[in-house]
């Protein structure tokens, strides 16, 4: 239930995405610790920065929901104006996996538009005519994510020696990790002190054998696989978890054998420029 | 009970299935880690496949496998009750001797074993099936009601699926509320109903589940109260039945 789509709304809404409210903030933060042995406490802190939409809470016109998204799906009225903890047993909700946390105001009346003075000027002479209805998304929230199970949640990589491979390199997926082993210490570049640049076309190597790989594993069909990354569920494997994760930061929504490059560019942050200023680098230091 | 579990690699091994048919696993270091789960209780085996058979057969399965989890499995943290690892350990090496005999057909084939025995832990599966189920109705209901519930669970298995493979949608709160809408409509046999126009296996129910999942979230469907929300489910009923029949 969790939405992080940039899509356009038929009405105006607060979110990250959209410009709607160019003052506006809604920004979630959550602590975690365990009640005892059978609860999580999750510990809510918002910054919702609308004195109109404010108000609606204020008013009853809207209501504050809190989304928890693991395996499935719980979820939850918030009372905005008190302490909020929320106390979910471990029975109903488990954080080895990985769990992602929204909070959404949703209309709970039919109200106007009229009177927002927040809004974009490009609704100045519409506004009057906008209602919203019960049931409407008003804002939405950042989404603050757990990986509970992955010990580095932010490495992609590793890179070690193995004299032991039959190969130069070799790439394999590991449980977390693309793991990069080369036959040679010198295959790192260990002496050069850009050596971290010179890696990356090792990296992209990786990329693409992994995506591939995702991507064969976690199609549906075996032929032409195709992954719609919005509408998948969290991969159960570390690995293919943070690839997900990535492609989903960066906006990209489809993966097939057709765009792997595309996508690898998209995640990647420019590897080859990098890798290619690297060399020029080293040219420009012998010269 | 003691569970052992498996090694994450069970799954690569090729020899998986042979060595499930000659009884060569729970013994063997290849599969089995040194983790073990302890207990404190007894995991009984259920009906772990819903796919084939006579109708009838299949609903009692069903029945079996909710009473089952619900008196021997529910009240285990989540963390062990979602896990693919936990379920293809009890699998492989606690529940061999009777899933063989209630599936036999495992022994004709690997892939009926892949369907049966390691199908991956997602909404296809039927132990998710299941456990979803109970964990959804048992705690929302009281003892006459929660028989209702699994019996509407099992006559609109469609529609349930469909609500379960949605991740927006895979919530107690909005199964029930559902299930509440069919019931006093009497829906049932309206929403398995196919729609022959449209490619593919397409049925009511699931378009009305679709379209409610391409509202979302301008139209919040699973917070809404229970009048609103049958207003909107009947709504998009009624136009596919205008639109194809």
């Amino acid at each position: 239930m969790i939405y992080r789509k940039e899509a356009n709304f038929p009405y105006p809404v607060l979110s990250q995405f959209s410009l709607d409210y160019p003052e506006g903030a809604f920004h979630l933060d959550i602590d975690i610790s365990e009640l005892g042995s059978k609860s999580y406490r999750f510990a809510i802190s918002y910054e919702l920065k609308s004195p109109f939409l404010q108000n609606l809470l204020k008013k009853d016109k809207a209501e504050l929901y809190i989304v928890f998204e693991s395996k499935d799906v719980y979820f939850e009225k918030l009372d905005p104006f008190k302490d909020l903890n929320v106390d979910i047993s471990k029975e109903r909700i488990s954080l080895d996996q990985k769990t992602n946390i929204q909070i959404f105001v949703v209309a709970k009346t039919r109200f106007s538009m009229r009177n927002n003075n927040e809004l974009d000027p490009y609704y100045d002479n519409m506004k009057k005519d906008l209602y919203l209805s019960k049931g409407n998304v008003l804002a939405f929230s950042n989404v603050v994510k757990f990986n509970g199970d992955l010990k580095k949640p932010y490495q992609l990589f590793s890179m070690k020696v193995d004299k032991t491979i039959e190969s130069e390199i070799k790439i394999e997926l590991a449980q977390e990790f693309i793991q990069i082993n080369f036959k040679k210490e010198e295959y790192k570049f260990p002496k050069f002190k850009n050596k971290e640049k010179l890696r990356y076309s090792y990296a992209y190597m990786g990329l693409q054998k992994a995506l591939m790989k995702f991507l064969y594993d976690e199609g549906e069909q075996k032929e032409d696989p195709e992954i719609d990354i919005e509408e998948i569920d969290e991969p159960f494997n570390g690995l293919y978890f943070k690839l997900y994760t990535l492609m989903q930061e960066k906006n990209v929504t489809m993966l097939n054998t057709e765009n792997v490059d595309e996508v690898i560019h998209a995640v990647s942050d420019n590897i080859i420029d990098k890798y290619c200023s690297a060399i020029e680098e080293l040219d420009r230091d012998e010269s | 009970m003691r569970v052992r579990l498996l090694k994450d690699s069970y799954f690569k091994e090729d020899t998986l299935y042979e060595d499930f048919l000659k009884d060569n696993i729970r013994e063997n270091v290849k599969y089995i880690s040194n983790e073990v789960l302890d207990i404190e209780r007894d995991l009984p085996v259920f009906p772990v496949y819903m796919a084939t058979g006579a109708e009838k057969a299949r609903k009692e399965d069903f029945l079996e496998a909710f009473e089952v989890i619900e008196n021997h499995y529910l009240g285990l943290d989540r963390e062990i009750l979602m896990s693919q690892k936990f379920w293809h350990s009890l699998l492989l090496i606690h529940f061999r001797d009777y899933l063989l005999e209630k599936y036999p057909q495992i022994k004709k084939s690997p892939s009926e074993f892949n369907r049966i025995v390691v199908k991956k832990f997602d909404w296809e599966n039927y132990i998710y099936k299941a456990l979803l189920a109970v964990q959804y109705v048992l705690p929302n209901t009281v003892s006459p009601q929660k028989a209702k519930y699994y019996r509407l669970i099992i006559d609109n298995l469609d529609v349930f699926n469909y609500i379960i493979k949605y991740k927006i949608f895979r919530n107690d709160i909005f199964l029930l509320r559902v299930l509440d809408i069919i019931d006093k409509n009497d829906l049932s046999k309206e929403l398995k109903a196919e729609i022959h126009e449209m490619p593919g296996d397409e049925r009511f129910g699931r378009r009305v589940i679709f379209e409610m999942n391409k509202e979302y979230p301008v139209i919040m469907s699973p917070m809404l109260d229970n009048a609103l929300l049958e207003e909107i489910f009947l709504n998009h009923l009624h136009n596919y039945q205008k639109k194809y029949s």
